[in-house]
């Protein structure tokens, strides 16, 4: 059975190098302590995996919600807050 | 759909401008053949066309040809890309007219753009949208209410739109349109390139508008004496001179502030400011009344 290694390096100036550095080096069995984290990390980041039938259900449930309108007004273009209005402007564009 | 754009387009004579920035020459070549380049090429029911690169002739009813809307198609396929959504949306325009031509044209300028299943490309996309509605304001006023908070409670104020086939000019009254104070005069900026054409003619230099329009702004594209930026110089100032003069004659008093709106009013700001006759002046850029037709718009919408 092969066996093959990865040498690591650590830099000591790099506060994360360290943290890491440190917590391997207490490991009696370094070899399984990395892959269990790995795995569990790879894991963890892959749970989303079925992201795409979760974007789907949450579709369908906005649908179902009578959807949603998606404008074109940034918060920079949005000059309704800005702007109030008075109706008597609007009366004014009918009449003229 | 379900995306849904908002969108004022200011249909100028010279410039096409819309809310988002969007601005060309209100003018394309047509074309039944492909272009070489997909830039600024617009396809429509069959047809190409370049968009931007010359400005048709001068139109007072833009209902009466497709110009002013395939315009606006390239507008909104900015306005759909800026927004950074699916390319079929369905659209609310808002767009104006002159005050004088405001109250015979608004019904049938509306009309002329409110369509379904409209399919075209822009710049190598294909889009796919409604004009669900389309409201039409009073081009300057619709410009002026960008500054409306300020000037709610200033008593009179005139505003003068200088545009590219005409000046239009009205007084307001704590941010409300006198009425009885809407002109207009054929003297836009189109008026002053035709004047230089004609005399730089007489020394067979033949300049297009945009040179003419890039040595008024002092850009300077091409080099010339120095004489004949000067005599463009005299031009520009005699222009804004008897424009303001015309519109003394209509009984505006220039002691009163004065907002200056237009691309036309943008290109000739260093002489409006340096003239006498004027007191206090605010400039609005060339988006200004896009921009208020958008605002109108949304206030319009939330009514």
């Amino acid at each position: 059975m092969a066996t093959k290694r990865i040498n690591l390096s650590f830099s000591m100036d790099r506060e994360e190098d360290v943290k890491v550095y440190n917590i391997l080096s207490a490991q009696k069995y370094k070899t399984d302590y990395v892959i269990k984290a790995v795995l569990s990390y790879i894991g963890e980041r892959d749970k989303g995996l079925d992201k795409e039938i979760i974007k789907q259900a949450v579709k369908e449930a906005i649908a179902e919600c009578g959807g949603i309108t998606i404008e074109n007004k940034g918060k920079e273009n949005d000059s309704c807050i800005q702007h109030e209005l008075p109706n008597d402007i609007f009366d004014m564009f009918d009449n003229l | 759909m379900e995306n849904k754009i908002i969108l004022g387009v200011d249909n100028g004579n010279a410039y096409t401008k819309s809310s988002e920035g969007f601005s060309c020459q209100s003018g394309f070549t047509k074309s039944d053949v492909e272009s070489i380049t997909k830039q600024n090429l617009l396809i429509y029911q069959g047809v190409y066309y370049s968009i931007g690169n010359n400005r048709s002739s001068v139109q007072l009813d833009k209902t009466r040809n497709q110009d002013a809307f395939i315009l606006s198609l390239a507008a909104i396929a900015d306005a759909i890309n800026k927004a950074g959504i699916e390319p079929k949306a369905d659209v609310l325009l808002g767009v104006g007219l002159p005050i004088i031509y405001y109250g015979k044209m608004k019904h049938k300028f509306r009309e002329y753009f409110i369509r379904d299943n409209i399919k075209f490309s822009f710049n190598g996309s294909d889009y796919a949208v409604n004009i669900v509605d389309c409201r039409v304001y009073p081009q300057g006023y619709a410009a002026f209410i960008n500054i409306y908070k300020d000037y709610k409670n200033v008593s009179v104020a005139n505003v003068i739109d200088i545009g590219g086939y005409t000046t239009d000019f009205f007084i307001v009254e704590n941010g409300i349109i006198n009425t009885a104070s809407c002109y207009s005069l054929p003297n836009g900026t189109i008026t002053l390139f035709a004047s230089i054409q004609q005399e730089l003619l007489k020394i067979n230099i033949n300049l297009t508008e945009k040179q003419i329009q890039d040595i008024i702004l002092g850009k300077q594209p091409v080099l010339f004496d120095a004489d004949i930026n000067k005599m463009i110089e005299i031009k520009a100032r005699e222009y804004v001179e008897n424009l303001l003069t015309k519109i003394l004659e209509y009984g505006f008093e220039f002691r009163n502030p004065t907002i200056i709106v237009g691309g036309g009013g943008m290109m000739l700001k260093k002489y409006i400011e340096s003239s006498d006759r004027v007191k206090y002046i605010e400039n609005l850029d060339q988006f200004a009344n896009a921009r208020g037709y958008k605002i109108l718009l949304e206030q319009e919408l939330r009514r």
